[in-house]
Parts: C-alpha cells; sequence; structure tokens
C-alpha cells in the first residue's frame, strides 16, 4: 500500500478551491458586473481566469495525486472534506457533507471539463461579443462549471444530485439565453422538464441507496456494493449478507451503541425487521434502473433524448461545452462511478450497453439526413453518448471513459468551428445554403476537417482509438451490440463528411442569414457581415480551436495508456470488481491496446480487437471516400439517390418522428385531460359550488339574521352567552 | 373545623363571572361595562388559582399573571378607545354606536 | 340536588333584576332579601358539602370573602354612578385576593391588589373623571339617561341566571368532591431547581458536616435522606427530619415556586406577554394622539390630551 506524501496531501488538498473559482466568478459576473455597466467588459475575462484557475488546480491535484498506479487500489481515493452539510441522526444515521471524492477517475472529469471549459471561454469571449448579454452569459457558465465540478468530485450521492440539478438549471438558463426568441424558450423548457422525468428516477434510486446501505457516501456504499457482488459471485450470500442495517445484538458495535444511544438501536432493529432483506434485495435490483433513469435523462439517450437536439438553440459556444462536450455525459460519469451498484443487479448493465447501442444507430440516421449544421452535430453527440453507454455497459469503462474524454474535444472542435461559420454566415446553418467555403475561410475548414477525423475515426486519431476499445469489448460480450456499434461507425464517417463536404467543398455559393447573437438583425451595425461576406475568425477565436484540434489528433496515441492506468485505478475499475482487493489481477483483463503486440495474450478480446481496427480502418477510409463523390464531385447523384428512397429520408428527416409520437402519447392526452378539468373546475367548482352553494348560502344565513343584530353590543354579548350556555347546557345532559 | 373543597371556589368564580356578564349586558355606560368584564376575569382568576391549588401544580397562578396582562393591556386600549368616543359624542352610552346595525 | 341551583338562580334572577338601576321605582327591599336567601341558601349548600379531613383550608374565611365578593359585585352591576362601581369594584378586587390567601396564592393575591385595585382600577378612576360629567348632575336627578336605567334588565339577568344555573350544575355534578391534592415535595423541588437554598438551612440547623464552599457540592435524595456530596466518594448522608423538611420548604416561597414555573414551562407565553403589552402601548399612544373629528368641544380636550402623553 502506498502511502502519499504530505506535500502530495497538500497538493490534493487544493482541490476544495476548484469549484469555488468559478463561484466566485459567478458572485462577480452576476451581481458586480450586473450593478456595474462600464466594467461589463471584463465578464469573459473574469470567468476566464475563474475556469483556468479551476483547471490549474485540477493539474495540481493530478500531480499531487502522482502516477495512478501508486495511488493503489486499497486506498485508491482521498477524501478532501470541505465542511459539514447534513448530519440527521447520531449513529448511524444520514449523513452527507460537502467533502469531495478525489480518484483518478475524479481527475479526469475535472481535467476534461475545467480544460475544455476554458479553451471555450476563450472562445466565447470573441463569439459573443457585442451581446447585450455578455457578463449574463459568462456568469451562467461560471455557475455551470462550479456546479460540473461539484457533480464530479462529490464524495455522496446527495451532492452530487445537487451538482446534477446545478448543471440543469445552468443548461436551461443558457439554453434560454435568448429568451426574446420563443423557440430558445421552449427548448429551455423542454430540457428542463425531459430533464425532470430522469431525476425523478435518480433521486428515487438516491433514497433507495440510503435504505439498502444506510449511507450515500461512496466511501461506504461502493466497498460494500463490491463485497455484496464478490459475495454473490461466489455463492456466499448466507441471506444475511453484508446488509449492515441487518442489526445483531451480539454484534459489539452495537453493544457499545446501546450504552450510548438506546433508541437508535431500537428503531434500527424495527427498520431491520420492517425492511426485511427480501425487499432489499428487490431493492437492489430495481436501484441500478431507477440510477439509469436520471443518466438517460441527463445524457439525452432513447427515449429521453429529445431535448438534446432542440437544445442547440443556445448560444454554440454553450452547445460545444455544455451540451456536447461535458455536462452530458454526466450520466456516463455517474455510471462509471456506481458501476459496483450496477453490477447487483443482473441485467442493469445489459441494458445500459443495449440503450445505448439503440440509441447509438437511431441517432446516427438521423443525423444522415439533417440539412442543420448544429442538428448533425447535435445527434452525432446523441449517437456518440450511446457508445459512451455501450462501452460502460459492457464493463468497458476505460473505454467509455477514454471515448467521453477524447469525444470532448473533437466534438467542442466541430461544435466551435460549426459556430464559426454560423457566426460568418450571420446565423445561417442550413447546409443546403452554402457551399465551398473552404476558400472563404481555410482555417476553419481545416481545423472542422481534423474534427470530422476524429469523429469518424479516421486511423490514429482520438476517436480512432476509444471507439475500437468499446467497439472490442462489445463484441466480446453481446456480439450483435458490437456489430450494431460498427454499423454505426461507418454511418458516422459518412454523414459526418456529408457535411463537411457539403460546406467546404464545390463551387462557392452561400445564402447570408439575417440573425446576430440570435435575434434578428435590424440595425446598421450587423450589416457589415452581408457586406463582407464569410470572414475568418479572429486569432482568439481560432487559438483555442487549433488546441483543441491537437487534442483531437493526438490525444488517442499519447494517452491511452494513461487513461487506462487512472481508470483500473479509480472505483470504476472494472477488473477490481469481479476480485476485490487484488489489484494485481486486473491487467488480464481489459487488454485491447491497438499497438499491444504481445503475443502472450491470445484471449477473445485480443481477436475481437485486430477485428475491430481492421474493419474501422478500412470502413471509416471509404466511407470518406464515398461522402466525398456523392456530396463533392457528383452532388447529382446523391439527389437522385435520395429521392430514390423518399420515403426513407422523409422518415429520417422527420427523426423518426419521435417528437410527433411524444405528442400523440403524451401532450395530446395531458391537454384532453387539462380541458377536461378546466371543464370540471368552470361547471362544478366554479358554477356550482362557488357562484352556487358558496355564495347563496352565507347570504342567506345572513339575511336570516339580520332583525337579530340590532347593532348595540350588547345584544351580541347576550346573544354570545345564549350559546355558551346551549353548549354547556348540551355538555351537562349529554355527557354527565 | 370545616374545611373545604374545589367546587365552593368554582362557584364563586361562576358568580362573579356570571354578575360579570349581566353587568355587561345591561349597563350602558362603556366604562362600567369595561369594569364588568374585569369582574368576568376575577371569577375566571378565582377559578385558575383554585384548580393550581387543588391540582398541585402551580400552572394556574401563572395563567393568572397573564390574565393580569390581558387585562392591563385591555385596560389601557379600551380606555383610550372610550375617551376618544366620549370626546366624539360627548357621551357614553353605548347605544350612541351602532353602526354594525343589520 | 340540581333543582335547587334552578330554584336559586330564579331567585337570584329576581334580586338582581330588582336591584339594578330602573326609572320606574321597584321593591328594592324585596331584591335585597332574595338576594340575601340565594347567596345564604347557596353557601349553606356548599357547607354541607364541605367535609372532615387532615389537610384543608380553615372555611371561616372562604365564607367571608365570597359573601364581600359577591355583594360588591351586584354594587358594581347595579350603582348608577361609575365612580361607585368602580369603587366597589375594587372591593371584589380585594375580596379575591382574600380568596386567594385561603387557597396559599400569597404572590398572586399582592399582585392582584397591586396591579387591579392598584394600577388598572385608578387608570378607570381617570377616565370616569375625565368623561363623567360632573358629580352635581348626580345630585339633581339629571344624571345621563345610560347611566340611571339598565337596559333590557330581564333579558340580561334571566341570561345569566342561566349561565349561573348551568355552570353551578356541572360544577356541583361530580360524585365526589374534588379536595386538594398536595404540591410535589418540597425537598425535592428545592434539589432539582433551587439547590443553593438547601445550604443555608442546612447551616443553620447545623446538619451539615463537609465543606459548604467546594463548589462541586450536590445534593441528592437516596431511600429517603438528603445526601451532600462534592465528589466521589466524598458523600454526607443528612436524615431528613420533619423539622429539617419543614425549614427547606419555608425557604422555596410562593414566588420562588410561581417564578420557577413561569419561566420553566410558560417561556413563550411570557414573551407573548411582553409583545401584547408592547403592543397595547403602541396602540394606546396612536389613539390617544390621534385628533378628534365632528366632536364640538374638541379644542376643550387638547390641552388634556397632551398632557396625558
Amino acid at each position: 500500500m502506498h502511502t502519499l506524501a504530505a506535500t502530495n496531501l497538500d497538493l490534493i488538498n487544493l482541490a476544495k478551491w476548484i469549484p469555488l473559482l468559478p463561484l466566485i466568478a459567478l458572485v462577480i459576473n452576476g451581481i458586480v458586473l450586473g450593478a456595474f455597466k462600464p466594467a461589463r467588459k471584463f465578464a469573459a475575462l473574469v470567468t476566464i481566469l475563474a475556469v483556468g484557475g479551476s483547471f490549474a488546480l485540477s493539474v495540481a491535484v493530478w500531480l499531487g495525486m502522482g502516477s495512478a498506479s501508486e495511488f493503489t487500489s486499497e486506498q485508491a481515493f482521498v477524501i478532501v472534506r470541505a465542511f459539514e452539510w447534513i448530519h440527521i441522526g447520531g449513529f448511524d444515521g444520514f449523513r452527507a457533507d460537502v467533502s469531495f471524492f478525489i480518484d483518478p477517475l475524479t481527475v479526469i472529469m475535472l481535467l476534461t471539463v475545467t480544460g475544455v471549459g476554458t479553451l471555450i471561454a476563450i472562445y466565447a469571449s470573441g463569439y459573443m461579443a457585442g451581446d447585450p448579454g455578455y457578463h449574463r452569459f459568462f456568469a451562467y457558465i461560471g455557475l455551470f462549471i462550479f456546479a460540473m465540478t461539484i457533480l464530479v468530485m462529490a464524495d455522496n450521492l446527495l451532492l452530487l444530485f445537487l451538482g446534477w440539478e446545478g448543471v440543469g438549471v445552468s443548461s436551461y438558463l443558457l439554453i434560454g439565453y435568448y429568451y426574446r426568441k420563443p423557440s430558445a424558450v421552449a427548448a429551455a423548457k423542454k430540457a428542463f422538464i425531459v430533464n425532470r422525468v430522469g431525476d425523478f428516477g435518480f433521486a428515487l434510486g438516491l433514497m433507495g441507496v440510503f435504505l439498502v446501505f444506510g449511507a450515500v457516501q461512496y466511501d461506504r456504499v461502493l466497498p460494500e456494493a463490491e463485497s455484496v457482488y464478490w459475495m454473490q459471485e461466489h455463492g456466499l450470500d448466507d441471506g444475511r449478507g453484508i446488509f449492515s442495517n441487518t442489526i445483531d445484538d451480539a454484534d459489539p458495535i452495537f453493544a457499545d451503541a446501546e450504552l450510548v444511544i438506546p433508541n437508535i438501536v431500537e428503531v434500527g432493529k424495527r427498520e431491520a425487521e420492517i425492511f426485511g432483506s427480501d425487499l432489499k434485495k428487490t431493492l437492489l435490483i430495481i436501484i441500478p434502473f431507477l440510477l439509469m433513469l436520471g443518466a438517460f435523462g441527463k445524457s439525452a439517450q432513447l427515449p429521453l433524448h429529445v431535448w438534446l437536439p432542440d437544445a442547440m438553440e443556445g448560444p454554440t459556444p454553450v452547445s460545444a461545452l455544455i451540451h456536447a462536450a461535458t455536462m452530458v455525459t454526466a450520466g456516463v460519469y455517474m455510471i462509471a462511478r456506481l458501476l459496483p451498484i450496477f453490477q447487483l443487479s443482473e441485467y442493469a448493465l445489459y441494458t445500459v450497453a443495449i440503450v445505448g447501442g439503440v440509441t447509438a444507430l437511431f441517432a446516427a440516421t438521423i443525423a444522415l439526413c439533417q440539412y442543420d449544421i448544429k442538428r448533425v452535430w447535435a445527434y452525432s453527440t446523441v449517437s456518440q453518448l450511446g457508445y459512451m453507454f455501450l462501452g460502460v455497459g459492457v464493463l468497458s469503462t476505460v473505454g467509455g471513459v477514454f471515448h467521453l474524454f477524447t469525444h470532448a474535444f473533437f466534438k467542442a472542435l466541430l461544435f466551435l468551428t460549426a459556430g464559426s461559420v454560423m457566426h460568418a454566415l450571420a446565423g445561417q446553418l442550413d447546409m443546403r445554403k452554402m457551399s465551398g467555403l473552404f476558400r472563404k475561410m481555410p482555417v476553419t475548414a481545416i481545423l472542422m476537417l481534423i474534427g470530422c477525423l476524429a469523429l469518424a475515426g479516421f486511423p490514429y486519431t482520438a476517436g480512432y482509438y476509444s471507439k475500437d476499445l468499446i467497439l472490442a469489448e462489445a463484441l466480446v460480450a453481446h456480439p450483435w451490440l458490437g456489430w450494431m456499434g460498427i454499423a454505426v461507425a461507418l454511418i458516422t464517417a459518412f454523414y459526418t463528411f456529408r457535411l463537411w463536404f457539403r460546406v467546404f467543398t464545390g463551387p462557392t455559393e452561400y445564402e447570408m442569414s439575417n440573425e446576430h447573437h440570435g435575434y434578428p438583425s435590424d440595425h446598421a451595425h450587423d450589416d457589415d457581415h452581408a457586406h463582407h461576406g464569410p470572414h475568418e475568425m479572429p486569432i482568439l477565436m481560432n487559438a483555442p480551436l487549433v488546441i483543441l484540434a491537437i487534442g483531437a489528433i493526438t490525444l488517442g496515441f499519447l494517452t491511452h495508456d494513461w487513461v487506462k492506468d487512472m481508470v483500473e485505478h479509480s472505483t470504476a475499475g472494472a477488473a477490481r470488481l469481479s476480485e476485490p482487493h487484488s489489484p494485481a489481477h486486473h491487467a488480464a483483463h481489459v487488454e485491447v491496446d491497438p499497438h499491444h503486440t504481445d503475443t502472450a495474450h491470445h484471449d477473445p478480446y485480443h481477436a475481437a480487437h485486430k477485428l475491430v481496427s481492421t474493419i474501422t480502418k478500412i470502413g471509416s477510409i471509404s466511407m470518406i471516400l464515398l461522402a466525398g463523390y456523392f456530396f463533392w464531385f457528383n452532388r447529382k447523384a446523391a439527389e437522385r439517390i435520395a429521392s430514390a428512397f423518399g420515403l426513407i429520408k422523409r422518415f429520417l428527416e422527420n427523426k423518426w418522428y419521435v417528437d410527433e409520437l411524444y405528442h400523440v402519447i403524451i401532450v395530446l392526452p395531458l391537454r384532453v385531460f387539462g380541458w377536461l378539468f378546466y371543464l370540471f373546475d368552470r361547471l362544478i367548482i366554479d358554477g356550482l359550488v362557488v357562484d352556487g352553494l358558496l355564495r347563496y348560502t352565507p347570504r342567506l344565513a345572513g339575511e336570516a339574521q339580520t332583525p337579530l343584530a340590532r347593532g348595540v353590543l350588547q345584544g351580541f354579548a347576550v346573544v354570545m352567552a345564549i350559546g355558551v350556555i346551549a353548549v354547556l347546557a348540551f355538555v351537562m345532559y349529554s355527557v354527565l | 373545623m370545616e374545611y373545604l373543597t374545589l367546587n365552593h371556589y368554582l362557584l364563586t368564580g361562576a358568580i362573579l363571572f356570571a354578575l360579570g356578564v349581566i353587568g355587561f349586558a345591561t349597563r350602558r355606560n362603556l366604562i362600567v361595562m369595561f369594569l364588568c368584564t374585569e369582574m368576568m376575569f376575577q371569577g375566571v382568576a378565582v377559578t385558575l388559582v383554585a384548580f393550581s391549588k387543588y391540582h398541585g401544580n402551580l400552572d394556574g397562578q401563572s395563567f393568572v399573571i397573564f390574565v393580569l396582562t390581558i387585562a392591563a393591556a385591555e385596560a389601557a386600549l379600551a380606555l383610550g378607545l372610550v375617551v376618544y368616543l366620549f370626546r366624539r359624542k360627548q357621551t357614553l352610552d353605548a347605544e350612541a354606536w351602532s353602526a354594525m346595525k343589520g | 340536588m340540581a333543582y335547587g341551583f334552578y330554584i336559586a338562580s330564579v331567585c337570584g334572577a329576581l334580586a338582581v333584576w330588582l336591584v339594578l338601576p330602573s326609572d320606574r321605582r321597584k321593591p328594592i327591599m324585596l331584591g335585597v332579601i332574595a338576594g340575601a336567601a340565594t347567596l345564604g341558601g347557596l353557601l349553606l349548600h356548599t357547607a354541607s358539602l364541605a367535609y372532615d379531613a387532615e389537610q384543608g383550608t380553615p372555611s371561616l374565611y372562604y365564607y367571608i370573602f365570597t359573601v364581600l365578593a359577591v355583594l360588591s359585585a351586584v354594587r358594581v352591576i347595579s350603582h348608577p354612578r361609575p365612580v361607585y362601581s368602580a369603587l366597589y369594584f375594587v372591593m371584589v378586587v380585594l375580596s379575591v385576593a382574600g380568596m386567594f390567601l385561603t387557597l396559599e396564592a400569597e404572590f398572586m393575591a399582592f399582585a392582584m391588589i397591586i396591579i387591579y385595585a392598584g394600577a388598572i382600577l385608578v387608570t378607570y378612576l381617570f377616565v370616569i373623571m375625565l368623561a363623567s360629567l360632573p358629580p352635581s348632575a348626580y345630585e339633581s336627578h339629571e344624571a345621563p339617561a345610560y347611566d340611571r336605567v339598565a337596559r333590557e334588565p330581564f333579558l340580561a339577568c334571566f341570561v345569566g341566571f342561566a349561565l349561573l344555573a348551568v355552570l353551578s350544575s356541572i360544577i356541583f355534578s361530580s360524585v365526589d368532591p374534588i379536595t386538594p391534592r398536595p404540591e410535589r415535595d418540597a425537598v425535592t423541588v428545592a434539589i432539582e431547581q433551587m439547590p443553593d437554598r438547601i445550604t443555608p438551612v442546612l447551616l443553620a440547623q447545623n446538619a451539615i458536616n463537609i465543606d459548604t464552599n467546594h463548589p462541586d457540592l450536590t445534593y441528592r435524595m437516596e431511600e429517603g435522606a438528603l445526601i451532600a456530596s462534592i465528589g466521589i466518594g466524598a458523600d454526607e448522608r443528612i436524615e431528613l427530619t420533619s423539622d429539617l423538611r419543614e425549614a427547606i420548604a419555608n425557604s422555596i416561597g410562593n414566588i420562588d415556586r410561581v417564578g420557577l414555573n413561569l419561566f420553566e414551562s410558560h417561556t413563550l407565553g411570557i414573551e407573548l406577554a411582553g409583545v401584547i403589552l408592547l403592543v397595547s402601548m403602541v396602540g394606546a399612544i396612536v389613539i390617544a394622539k390621534r385628533k378628534v373629528t365632528g366632536g364640538n368641544e374638541a379644542s376643550r380636550h387638547e390641552g388634556t390630551e397632551a398632557e396625558v402623553i
């Protein structure tokens, strides 16, 4: 067991400042700059400094942690305590503190969130320039980073939930950022409401976890879940199991407790009788599905994916940061973090994998036929998130998290370049109205090309490595899901380059839109776009894109081993789960390094990996070429083929009619019910009860009494006394 | 030697209370009416102290202190109002103020 | 038995009706006789309930104070001049205070006299003086009609005595008369709530030997004896003789006990009472500051008002 040096702990203790800096930025931007107009132009600077500071602190924490393998599995985490939050009940009671759970998985998430967040904030400082809500935007970004870091650093489920809701709120605020646009407001509401469905499940799951494990802290829940799983696997579950709530009188802990707080022990015993271990076993099966619902809501998986494409109504940096790179991956993170709990339910992870795989295919087919650039990337995000769930679902947490990590870079890059195009064309997003923009904005074109290559899984780019990892594991665990994933990879390559070729190649034609910063422009200032036409972005906006692009190319082979090492030594390390407390065992489990030529491992993973990498290498290149043929050289042919399959095309263009389906099965019945209740309220409640009974009864009663009320004080007193006498007489004759 | 029961004191309290009610209802002078309410308080106070004694705890006596508080507050407000009303109509007749006639 | 109360109530109602002020001449003497008969009957009845017991209260004072209180109360409601009503009310208060003394509520008795007779009644008298016509008006039989004539005396008497009939029926309906319950043992109260009162008593009686100045000195009861303790192994056992018991009980008076009860069980009530007093004070000031509109002689009273404030 490796003991951390004191200096390292000092570095790790810096973690408590990571969420605080963005919070300070929120306060400064929201309150100080909100009140003090002339300083508003510094809003971006404040947020960039705060988020960049968080990133620096994250790096410090990472350095403090040392290399992940030193950070051994026995002591795989450090808990940094900030302050006490909720303590209910003394001994064995409910405890949720604001303290942070620092392990390699947390660090990866922190680096991703704050790193990508910093780059996007820099980009946004140029993109949002001149917007009337400049400081408001950066205040929201601060809020988002605060909530997101809380989410990934939380050491208990309740704090996780706090961050979870926090990112939900900031997402809502940012989608509805252009609040004068009705479609943005509707999209914000849609996102919020759909997320409520998922959060409802998540909250129930949280309560279930507390019922079963008697705690919500990771360091109490996860080891216990692992032990239970281990006992299940080895057939050692004797009925009493590891459930610590089942109180044993002979247990010396409780003998002590009896001296101190006898009442608690009594309560505990009663509880143990009520929630016998049968109920707990049932709960253990249900809990993962409830938590899963939350993950699907936040990460836009079927059937709760509908909010994410609409969320593109927000400013483009927001789409990149929240709705592509970070927030939507919270579901993946949560499942990876709580993997031990998910393993306790036999079908939970399989369900996750199926939903992920099906969503990946479903969203990829939709992306194939969309014309709105941001919508294509949105559906592509849904599809890639599906990959991540597939990865986590087949126990390849390394693959899932690695894909999350690389995806954050190339998807942010894609969204931001799309934002550049949109910016250049004054809000134009319809790819039918643009063509051959390469000559006008070559840097943007090349940057987007790099992103597209990574997304398409072009050999040796970042997306290629992470996707392979997932597909190989899937192919071994559930072959049909693996093949489906491979098909999705091919479709992905095709629709990605369909977009790129349409926008940047071919004859240079374009049609400017008339929007500026989400509002229809009606004053002369915005007309300069129309006069000058598409132009290259300023260096401030392109610099972060270059960094992202470098990441999109190199992260695959540079960080592959690092991520594997990190994830395997966190609580999400799948290898540890089958055999707890034996870190030496993990090496044999996940071994799909594409460069790995060690022939000692002739396991199915190795073979599967070889197969997958061959197929995707050939497949992605050929799909790119195919897309190039149809959308660069011979667009007529593409249209002919599309019109030949008109029915399917329309079906995909309309996103499988999911929104319409929801409209019919959810919205319409609710509306009908609403009308029925409205009628009931109007006719029965208002008409009969309020206007009839309630209006005339007191009036009649009052009319009947007027002769008695002569307006003299003593008269009232006498009547009151008569009433008292009547009551007393009744008491006397009936009770006594 | 004779000894007493709770019932004796309750009877005294009841008599004082009933006389207060009668006075409140018959007298027309606002000031005397309020005196009569004070008399009802006296009846209640006797009852409370008697209960306190016969139940063997002091809650009743504590409540008498609250009754005193309320009586003092009431006297301050009611008498202020009475003076005010008297200066409006130069009379203390309660029937001069019958705006609540139905 | 209940019929006795009904007859008494009818009789009392007749008496009060007769003595209430009226313009017509009424046989007041008949009323006095009827009232005396009612009161005498009721008291005789209650005297028959009195029982022999070891503990109790001397009854003579009860009867004296009850008769005084009831007679004064009748005069309060029947006297045509408010000043006299108020003075008779002072008599009622004094009788009630006396009754409190028979109930061993000394603090309450004096509080009653000081607050009611002293403070509240003086305020009443002030207001009566301020708001009444000069006494000469009464002597010349020109007192205002609202003081000379009672309002619907018959109905009021009927209602009032119906109330009394019902109340007395309920009061005397219990099978066994209720007798006093002893208060908590004074020594236990002293140990729990006022341990500092014990030491002087013990010293005065020369009943304690250990160091009474020790900061850790505590008392407790054990098997009927008082244990004084200044730490583990340093206990002294003090047998509680009846003298000692009485001395300790006497060291804690009625005021101590009421205070303890008030601040232990009714803390919120005390706070609320304070708030009510404050609010009523504010209200009284607001009312007094108000300018009178519509009064003919408003200006005449302005000076007085300013002085009152």
